[in-house]
Formats: C-alpha cells, structure tokens, sequence
C-alpha cells in the first residue's frame, strides 16, 4: 500500500489543503454520479426481479443461519475442499495471512502475481509485503489496475476508481507504456486487455479473493465482470485464494439465493458475467488449469464478533456496496476520507469491530443515522443500530472510574471529541456534521430533538458550522494550486505516507 | 495458525465445544457429523416452483442473452445451424479458431465445419496450450444454459479446456435447446445429481452471462475487458415443440 488517498493529504497547508480540495470537487461530482446510477439501476433490477423483500429476508436467513453455525459450515468446507486437493491454512490476523502468502510465493520462488480484486487482501496489505520481498504484484481488474497505477486505494468496493477521470487514465495508461492513446474508452480499455493480458500469460501466481465458499463442495466461487477472476486462477500454475472466514455458504442451492441478490445490490445487474466455481486444483487428466490450490482463512478480528448479540450479523456482509451507494455521508466525501480499507457504512462498522483500539473508533460518527443503509442491504444488516452500539460502547469506554451514568451528552460529544483531535480525519467529521446538521440548522443554530445531535442540543443551542468555506474560497484557491503544481510538479500529489 | 486452536475459538465464542480431537490427525479436520437444522434451503418457494415450457425457455435465453449484448439464433435443424456457424465464421474471418474437442465434436456433428476452418481442438494433450492464448475465436458447447438470464454453464471436463471459452476475443457457444434451464438452482440440482465430490464435479465450473464488461472509466460500459468481447449462441431447437 503506498497512499491512502485524499483523506490523508497534508492539510497543514495550503496548497496541500487545495490539492484536496480540488481533487475532491471531481471527487463528489463523480461519486454522486456513480452512486445514483447504481442506486437507480439496482431500483431496476429488483422491480424486475419482483418480491424484493422476500429475497432479502432470505438472505438474510442464509448467512445469519451460516454464521451461527459457522463452526459447522467452515469445518465442512475445509474437509471437502482438503479432499478435492486443496491446501488450507488458517491466519489469526492480517499479519499470519500475508506471511502464509509470503510462503507459498517464495517456496515458488515466483517474482510475479497477478491478482483480482479482493478487499480482503487490502485488508491483509499483501501487496506492500510482496513488494517488500521483489515479488512484483499486478491488479488486473480495470479499476484496481487504474489505481494501482496512481498508486492509490480504492475509493469505492465495487468500482475502485470512481475518482478517476479519463483523462488521468489516459496520463497513467501513458506512463505504463501506451502510446498514442486517446482518452476514448475504447482505446483505454483496449491498452489495459493487451498489458494485462501478458501478465496472465507470464504470471507464476495468481491471487484472488472468495465471494463464497460453498461447504457441501469445497468450492470457491469468485463472481466478476471483466473475467480477470478466470484467468487468474486458469492461466497461473499456482493459485492462491484469500478468504474471510465468515465467507461460506452451505449449498450450492443457497448461492443461487446470493447470485440473485448481489449483482443487483451492487451495480443493479440482473446477473453477474463471470461466475466461476473452482473446486480443487486441476485433475490428474486435466492439462490446463493450477497444479496447486492454496486457500488462505482469514480471522483477522472476525471471530470476536461471534456471540455478539448486537454485532454477529455484520458477518452475513456480502461486500456489494449499496449501503455506500445510499449514504449521504459517503456521497459526499467519497471513500479515501473514512481512512480505512472498508470506506461507508459497512466500513464505519466493520473497521473499529475489525481493528480494536483508538485508530478507528471515532468511525461510527461519520453517519447520519438516517437508516438508507440498513434498507439498501441485500442481506438486512442493521448498520445504524450497530453505528449507535458503537458510539455507546466508545463513550463507554470514556466515562471516568466508578462513573456508571453515560448520559447521552457525553455519547453526542464523545465523537466529536476524538475525531477533532485528529487531523487526518478533521475534513470528513465537519463534513459530516454539516451533512447532519442540514435539516436541523435554523438562523446558524442547530436545534435538534432528534438524531446524534440530540443528547447535546437537548440541553443548549450549538452553533451551526460555517457552510461550505471551501466555495467562497474557490477561485482563489484554484490560482494557488496552479501555482503550487508549477513549484512542486506530481510531488504535491503524492501522499506523505 | 493451528487448525484446532482456529476451530476452537470460533466454537468457543458460538458457545459451544469443539470436538477436542476434531483437527488432531496430520491431514486436519474431517467433516462434521451432524448437519445443523435449518429451516429451508436455497431460493424462496415461489421462485424454484416456476415451471416454464420449452418455448418460453428458448425465448427468454434469447432474449436477455441479447440483453447482455450477446446474440442468439435459433435454428430447427443441425444442418441449419452448420450453415449458421459457417457463415459467422466466414464474416468473423479469423485467423485462428480452437475450439472444444472430443465428444463434442461428434455429438455436434461439426467435424466438417471444423475442418474447413481449420479449427484446433482442444484433445487434452500435455503442452498443447499454446495456441488457445493467441486465437481470436473459441467454439465451444455448454453443459447447461438458464432462461433466467441468458447465462451459459461449462463444465471444465475432458475435451472441454476452461481456456477456449476464456481467452479468445469473440466465444461461439452451440448448444441443443434441450439444455436450457429456467433457473440457476435447477443446474445445481441437476449436478449435484451426478455427485459433488472432486470425481464427479469438474475442477471448475463456469456461468458466462454475456461478454465481459467494465464500467471502471468514468462509469462508461465497455466490452471485451478481459474476456470475450461478443459472445454468439446458435441454438439447435432439437426439441422442436410449439
Ligand atoms: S453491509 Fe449490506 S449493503 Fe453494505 S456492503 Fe455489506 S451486504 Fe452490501
């Protein structure tokens, strides 16, 4: 991982202040682009589709049943899948996942992998530790490649480079060694199948993630668009597949159940274009395919949320992305600013649950707690139930010794509190607040009987955030930057870390 | 980490035991015992009840393989549809075509059309590999396809290499009609029939909706990304019924 994007930019001056901020008026625009055309299109594709909320109740019956009996389900698919000749390892964290990988690469003595797009191996940082050991690793999903190519994160789950215009594309594209190339899609996407394609063909290793594991079988089931997934895991002799634990389904009747949810939750297509079922490496009669299948379970903090009455559900997650789509706070700061592998909703929940300590605590505040999440997911995962269980437990943790009353002032404060004291998160919380405060501010007073704010308004008047500086400031700004870019060229542009 | 530790945990924190010596032998944990109760499995009662007919099969796999950007003839004889691969491949004037071998071939009836297009079969020879990555078209059968959603299903099995339908730039599909499906879950069904384990499920098995897509440049859809640009079905109608 080398950036983390806009969300971690020097804002201490201006000319980094204004970088950002500039980049992210392309940022918004382009996020609620997206973002209402997913929504809308996903709105199509369950009309079509038709008893929408009977799908998502049984969803959300499928992986509820599944986790809670996870035990089960995980045990049964190691043993099918050992049987159809995979090998199987377990990792407790990020940091057992990347050195089982690290292993099997090197044992391989491979010095090249292609990988499909996997959050859980961002989650995992397996790149820079590949890296780190002159293994070069290439993201062969058009997105992931676009940004990996910036040296960048992702901004979105399911479309990565969200924030990225054509004309950017056409500069990297550039620099990787296309020539002549316009900024036409078609002469993009043409330059990328070509480049790409030697790295399938030259590739020792190919990495993937795991939509689902299917107990009964063994099976690993990768669902894309591009078919980046296939031959990553068909071109390569050695395949290499990361999953999180809570990844299983019991049946391959209950991933017909997923196959309809997911595609349409996540970019509102009615089916999926590549859905691959691998089951073992290649056969004794077989000619082409892997000789060697590793399947990598990850823990990494999953297990914790196990008998957890308010937190379990958050396994049934099937990452499709809607509840980004739906989220007025994510519309309108985009993925990099929450800071962490998983950016919306779904990620101001998983990512303090996932990674315990002060990092990532003040997460669950950048919500609304409007609810949009929890209706646009296909599985039914009550996320704003689970951002306000969060913000108890942190003010929780801050209430003195002996002090048992947590009033509810201290629940509105407590994440003001933290996230203030942090600059790299100083843009996204105001931004929030502003988010929050929209329908509630009168005369430059916030007065709130509902919503986060209630606990602190209840009992005084807050005063209400300037609206939007940054569009008074904009001109000025934009003859800054021109004139900073002059003095530090592309430097400005990398991150810090 | 240790297998057994792994197990341990997750059972600990569902509040139950796991079997102390579950993990204990050199080759891991076996399979459970018992499967836990559930309710019901798989898709609601409303969707796996749908009984289509034969026509309404073919003209819905028609129509949204269309949907996708794909194309779908329907021809009533083998004949006829010999001639319908002759002329695309004519048009298509490729320079090199593979396509899947063995009984397909035979079953299919397309030894002559292969052979006047010079098409390499792919015969399950060590080493014979290479020239699938460089041709530009790939004939291939499929084991299944689904009304649902104009989606073809391909069984990685002896003569049917994974990487004919993958790594040419236009996929040909020929399939009988009587292989349509109305769902995703009578496919399952009917391979789980011939059994689940490593001998009788192939190492992969493939759903190839349409040609492959992105929408990663400023939210344009682009096709022919990775896989396929133009995927063509040519449906023999070997059922023939009104
Ligand atoms: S929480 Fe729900 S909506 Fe959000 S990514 Fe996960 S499954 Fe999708």
């Amino acid at each position: 991982m080398t950036g983390v994007g806009a969300g971690a930019k020097d804002t201490t001056t201006i000319s980094g202040r204004s970088h950002a901020a500039l980049a992210d008026d392309f940022l918004r625009a382009a996020v609620r682009f997206t973002t209402d055309r997913l929504k809308d299109r996903k709105r199509g594709a369950t009309e079509e589709l038709g008893r929408w909320e009977e799908w998502r109740e049984r969803g959300r019956a499928i992986r509820s049943h599944t986790v809670a009996n996870l035990d089960h389900y995980l045990r049964q698919f190691v043993a099918n899948a050992r049987a159809a000749g995979a090998a199987v390892h377990f990792a407790a964290d990020a940091q057992e996942a990347s050195a089982a990988v690290l292993g099997i690469v090197q044992e391989k003595q491979a010095t090249l992998v292609a990988k499909s797009k996997s959050m859980v191996s961002e989650e995992i940082h397996i790149n820079s530790r590949l890296e780190e050991h002159g293994v070069r690793v290439v993201e062969t999903d058009l997105g992931e490649y676009i940004i990996q190519l910036a040296h960048e994160t992702p901004s979105h789950i399911i479309i990565p480079a969200i924030h990225k215009t054509r004309e950017q594309i056409k500069d990297l594209f550039t620099h990787d060694g296309g020539q002549d190339l316009g900024t036409d899609t078609k002469a993009l996407v043409a330059f990328a199948r070509s480049k790409l394609r030697e790295t399938f063909l030259a590739a020792d290793i190919g990495m993937t993630g795991c939509n689902f594991g299917i107990a009964e079988s063994g099976s690993v089931v990768l669902f894309t668009n591009e078919g980046n997934a296939d031959m990553v895991s068909a071109l390569p002799k050695t395949h290499i597949v990361v999953m999180g634990m809570e990844r299983v389904l019991p049946t391959f009747a209950d991933l017909e159940v997923m196959a309809n949810l997911l595609p349409r939750s996540a970019t509102g297509q009615k089916v999926i274009t590549y859905m691959s079922v691998i089951t073992g490496p290649r056969r004794a009669r077989e000619v082409s395919g892997p000789t060697e299948l590793h399947i990598v379970i990850l823990d990494n903090g999953r297990s914790s949320q196990l008998g957890d009455a308010e937190f379990q559900d958050v396994l049934n997650c099937i990452r499709c992305g809607a509840c980004l789509n739906v989220c007025p706070v994510y519309r309108h700061v985009g993925g990099h600013a929450y800071g962490s592998v998983y950016p919306g909703p779904i990620g101001a929940v998983l990512t303090p649950l996932l990674l315990q300590g002060e990092e990532f605590a003040d997460l669950p505040n950048a919500s609304s707690l409007c609810g949009a999440c929890y209706e646009a997911c296909p599985v039914k995962i009550p996320l704003h139930d689970m951002l306000v269980a969060l913000r108890r437990r942190a003010a929780q943790r801050k209430a003195k010794p002996g002090g048992v009353r947590v009033d509810r002032e201290r629940v509105a404060w407590s994440g003001y509190a933290t996230l203030f004291a942090k600059p790299g998160r100083y843009r996204l919380v105001t931004r929030v607040a502003r988010i929050v405060q929209a329908p509630l501010a009168r005369d430059g007073y916030i007065e709130s009987t509902f919503g986060p704010l209630v606990g602190w308004t209840g009992s005084r008047h807050a005063p209400a955030l300037a609206p939007e500086p940054f569009r008074d400031r904009f001109s000025r700004m934009k003859q800054d930057v021109k004139v900073a870019r002059q003095n530090d060229g592309k430097a400005a542009e990398s991150d810090p870390r | 980490m240790n297998e057994q530790a792994f197990f341990q945990n997750i059972a600990r924190r569902l509040g139950r035991e796991f079997p102390a010596d579950a993990a204990a032998s050199p080759a891991g944990v076996g399979l459970p015992a018992e499967e836990p109760e559930r309710a019901f499995v798989g898709a609601p009662d409303f969707w796996t009840a749908r009984q289509w007919g034969h026509r309404e099969r073919l003209e819905n796999f028609t129509l949204e393989l269309g949907r996708l950007g794909g194309s779908a003839r329907v021809y009533a004889t083998l004949a006829a549809l010999h001639g319908g691969l002759e002329t695309l491949l004519q048009e298509l004037s490729a320079p090199l075509v593979c396509g899947w071998g063995g009984e397909f071939i035979a079953d299919m009836q397309l030894q002559n059309v292969f052979d006047s297009f010079a098409v390499v079969p792919w015969d399950d020879e060590p080493d014979m590999a290479e020239p699938f990555t460089r041709a530009d078209v790939g004939v291939t059968g499929c084991d299944f396809a689904i009304a649902d959603t104009g989606t073809v299903v391909l069984l990685n099995e002896s003569g049917q290499g994974r990487l004919v339908s993958l790594l040419p730039t236009v996929h040909i599909v020929v399939l009988r009609a009587s292989r349509i499906r109305t769902s995703m879950g009578e496919v399952w069904r009917e391979i789980a029939l011939r059994g689940l384990d490593p001998v009788h499920l192939p190492s992969t098995v493939i759903f190839i909706s349409g040609p492959s897509r992105s929408s990663d440049i400023e939210n344009d859809l682009t096709i022919g990304v990775h896989g396929p640009a133009a995927v063509h079905a040519l449906i023999w109608d070997d059922v023939g019924l009104p």
